[in-house]
């Protein structure tokens, strides 16, 4: 055998032994996604650590997902990676609380590397100028814009669905946080509520508008980071979660309060901070 | 011998043109005036002709037809408009420059320039539109700024937000281009979530526009910037990895790979000027291989940097081109010599140094036009990139791959997609370690253009000491003297 066929067959062997290693890696990653990891047969909540910001990815059986806010920027796209299966590249719903660029400054990136099927907005939030401009940018042959308000339901995949408590389709009066999208979550085992940045005057009306029942959850994403502006007792009394979660980062807005800290740990109701804990998984 | 040697001097045509190159830059760097310099010069041709010198006189005109050349160029795009909506066409690719605003560069029958715009309309290549231009949309350029602006849009009026009326969609081959390269630009992110897709289409066709702060803050720091700089240096890299690579099969079959590699990499990525002279360096650099005889590969070098000045000599400002020209010169220059003396037990440990070697050669090279072009110097740098350019070649290689078959089949893409995922993982990881220190930078407040000649100049005699030495004068300089 002269030189150049040694050569040769020596090429084969060593393009052999990589396709077996691309074979065993591929079919290894599948059996961890699909067998091993009880995310893709049962329903999750990620609530990720995207910094100062609000971000939480609802997982739902085959391979459903849905986005409740985008984080600020670039870093939600890294979290959203972490938590989808590796082969996923579509979350079906985007729910937007409110415009703020914490909430939403990281979609951008998120459309970039994720189709979206619909995307969720109040209708109260229709005419700002930042929802105008989504608007304009989104893909409308690949993706809906749904405009909700309360008592409306999105079914994201039966029987997990998004009851929208608040805000009003026309509400005078409020402005900014206060008129976040507060949606509790059913269906899919424990409730969810999740309430954007809503503070105490935007948090009188949603408690006023709905029956007590609505309002009663298993998990709470308080709104605004921890914010003392939209802590009350009245909210945990009316609300009853087991588990509470702050999502914040490193801020100079003193968010969480220590009021808020305080009162937790006083009524012994569990809470996580995003900050401390990172990405925090809840089973539902 | 050494009347052989100053004949064999006049026999290159690179001489002659290095004349006339050297005319126009000078030209565009100092923008000297004419009158003075030319009486000078005409009075030493006139010196040399007389002492039938004539050869030397050729060179002089020729400089100086390079200065004129020069100062014509910067006297035609000097453009002043007055005011009024002007219609014409995009006459370049739109690029998404900051987080919320695009750049193009407008024509039209009075001249041309640049247009910044936070109105993220859908534009794209040859769109007609109707601008209207006045004295309150003018940017004020601070610094080199309008030389940016030059040696990209060949314009440095720069208009921020002025009134845009769209009319028309642009049509044709451009245009479609255009449109696929916008498409592949976003394949990466969707092959790669993320910092690590923004790193894989980075060192593809350039851009770091989409990394998180904390990776752009660490790429200034560990002085990596370079590695989604710009996309000139980066095809020279691929070019040198697919071609060892393909070589274990045959030469012949490593050239034609390469070759049409770099082809389908040109039209990929919509023509656009920064990859079109980054692959003519390729080719360079291809032919070298193929002909085994560099000396005459770096005259088709001075002579392709030479129809890159002709088309727009305020390429000197552009980092593209120069590290793209750096990168190549190094690899003709070192390349063989390194390719001949790497050795191993067997052919792929071999073809593992020599592309190592000249991946690193490559890197020596550009080293003062990074430092000059993003004036500042990391103390980690060095030891950064020699923890991360190794992986590049291979990372780029098989993430070109993920990208085509994710045309073929896009699941097929993304299983592939992950095999690289670990790989681009460690880069920024690396990046970001090395990166996690602001205290490792160091700061150069000006760095002279003649010094980064002066360094490449040093370059090239020392590499002439070296090789004379071991012999291998002859294949890369023609030197007959022994």
């Amino acid at each position: 055998m002269d030189k150049s066929s040694k050569s040769k067959t020596r090429l084969i062997n060593y393009l052999l032994v990589l396709a077996l290693a691309i074979l065993v890696a591929v079919w290894a990653a599948v059996f961890r996604g699909a067998e091993a990891n009880p995310e893709l047969s049962s329903s999750q909540i990620y609530f990720l650590d995207v910094g100062q910001g609000d971000s939480a990815l609802l997982s739902l059986p085959q391979s459903t997902q849905v986005l409740i806010d985008a984080g600020r920027d670039g870093k939600t796209v890294e979290r959203i990676a972490e938590a989808m299966p590796f082969f996923d590249r579509k979350i079906e719903f985007v729910v937007i609380s409110h415009f703020d660029s914490d909430h939403v400054g990281g979609l951008d990136e998120v459309m970039l590397s994720y189709d979206i099927d619909q995307i969720i907005i109040a209708t109260a939030q229709k005419d700002q100028k930042e929802a105008q401009e989504l608007v304009a940018k989104v893909d409308k042959n690949k993706t809906d814009i749904k405009y909700v308000s309360r008592s409306d339901s999105v079914y994201f995949r039966a029987p997990v669905k998004g009851v929208v408590l608040w805000p009003e389709a026309k509400t005078e009066g409020l402005k900014d946080n206060d008129l976040s999208l507060v949606m509790q979550i059913l269906g899919a085992g424990k409730k969810v509520l999740m309430m954007g940045d809503i503070e105490n005057k935007g948090q009188l009306y949603l408690f006023a508008k709905n029956e007590i029942s609505d309002l009663d959850t298993d998990v709470l994403k308080f709104p605004h980071h921890g914010a003392g502006g939209a802590f009350s007792e009245k909210l945990f009394e009316l609300t009853t979660p087991e588990k509470v979660i702050i999502s914040v980062g490193k801020n100079s807005y003193g968010h969480p309060s220590g009021t808020l800290i305080d009162f937790l740990k006083n009524k012994i109701i569990e809470f996580v901070r995003t900050d401390e804990a990172g990405t925090v998984r809840v089973g539902l | 011998m050494n009347k052989i040697r100053v004949s064999k001097f006049f026999l290159y045509p690179a001489t002659y043109i290095l004349c006339f190159a050297t005319g126009a830059i000078i030209g565009v760097k100092t923008s000297l005036s004419l009158f003075p310099a030319g009486t000078v010069l005409l009075g030493i041709i006139l010196f040399l002709v007389v002492f039938k010198l004539t050869r030397y006189a050729a060179l002089i005109v020729l400089f100086m037809l390079g200065n004129i050349y020069a100062l014509f160029f910067i006297y035609f795009t000097n453009w002043q408009f007055l005011s009024g909506c002007y219609v014409g066409t995009i006459s370049s690719q739109v690029n998404q420059y900051s987080e919320d605003k695009i750049r193009y560069s407008f024509s039209f029958n009075a001249g041309k320039a640049v247009v910044e715009s936070s109105d993220k309309k859908d534009l794209g290549y040859g769109d007609k539109v109707e601008i209207c231009l006045s004295d309150e949309y003018l940017k004020k350029l601070d610094g080199g700024w309008d030389k940016y602006y030059l040696s990209n849009y060949l314009s440095n009026r720069v208009y921020k937000d002025p009134p845009v009326k769209y009319l028309e969609r642009g049509r044709g081959f451009r245009r479609s281009l255009a449109d696929f390269s916008d498409f592949i630009g976003r394949r990466f992110y969707k092959l790669w979530p993320g910092d690590k897709g923004t790193l894989a289409k980075g060192l593809i066709l350039g851009g770091s526009q989409n990394f998180t702060e904390e990776v752009k803050e660490a790429l200034k720091n560990s002085g990596t910037s370079h590695l989604t700089a710009v996309s000139g240096y980066n095809v020279a890299i691929i070019t040198v990895v697919v071609f060892n690579l393909m070589r274990l099969i045959s030469k012949r079959v490593a050239f034609l790979v390469t070759a049409v590699l770099l082809l389908s990499f040109v039209f990929l990525t919509g023509l656009t000027p920064s990859v079109m002279r980054a692959a003519l360096m390729g080719g360079a650099y291809l032919l070298s291989k193929m002909l085994g005889r560099p000396k005459m590969t770096m005259h088709f070098l001075v002579l392709a940097g030479f129809a890159l000045l002709l088309a727009n000599p305020f390429i000197v400002y552009n980092i593209g081109p120069l590290l793209s020209f750096g990168a190549t010169y190094g690899l003709i220059f070192a390349g063989d010599f390194l390719s001949k003396i790497a050795s191993g037990p067997n052919n792929f440990w071999k073809i593992f140094l020599s592309t190592l070697g000249e991946t690193t050669v490559a890197q020596i090279f550009v080293m003062p036009v990074l430092i000059y072009y993003f004036g500042q110097v990391s103390i980690l740098s060095p030891i950064a990139n020699l923890f991360i350019l190794p992986l590049i070649p291979f990372a780029m290689f098989f993430e070109f791959i993920a990208l085509v078959l994710s045309f073929t089949n896009f699941y097929v893409g993304i299983f592939f997609a992950k095999l690289v995922e670990p790989v681009l993982s460690y880069i920024i990881f690396a990046i970001k370690f090395f990166g996690s220190s602001s205290y490792a930078v160091v700061i150069i407040s000006s760095v002279n253009f003649w010094a980064v000649v002066l360094s490449y100049l040093v370059f090239y005699i020392a590499g002439r000491i070296i090789f004379r030495k071991i012999n291998l004068g002859n294949r890369v300089f023609g030197d007959h003297v022994k």
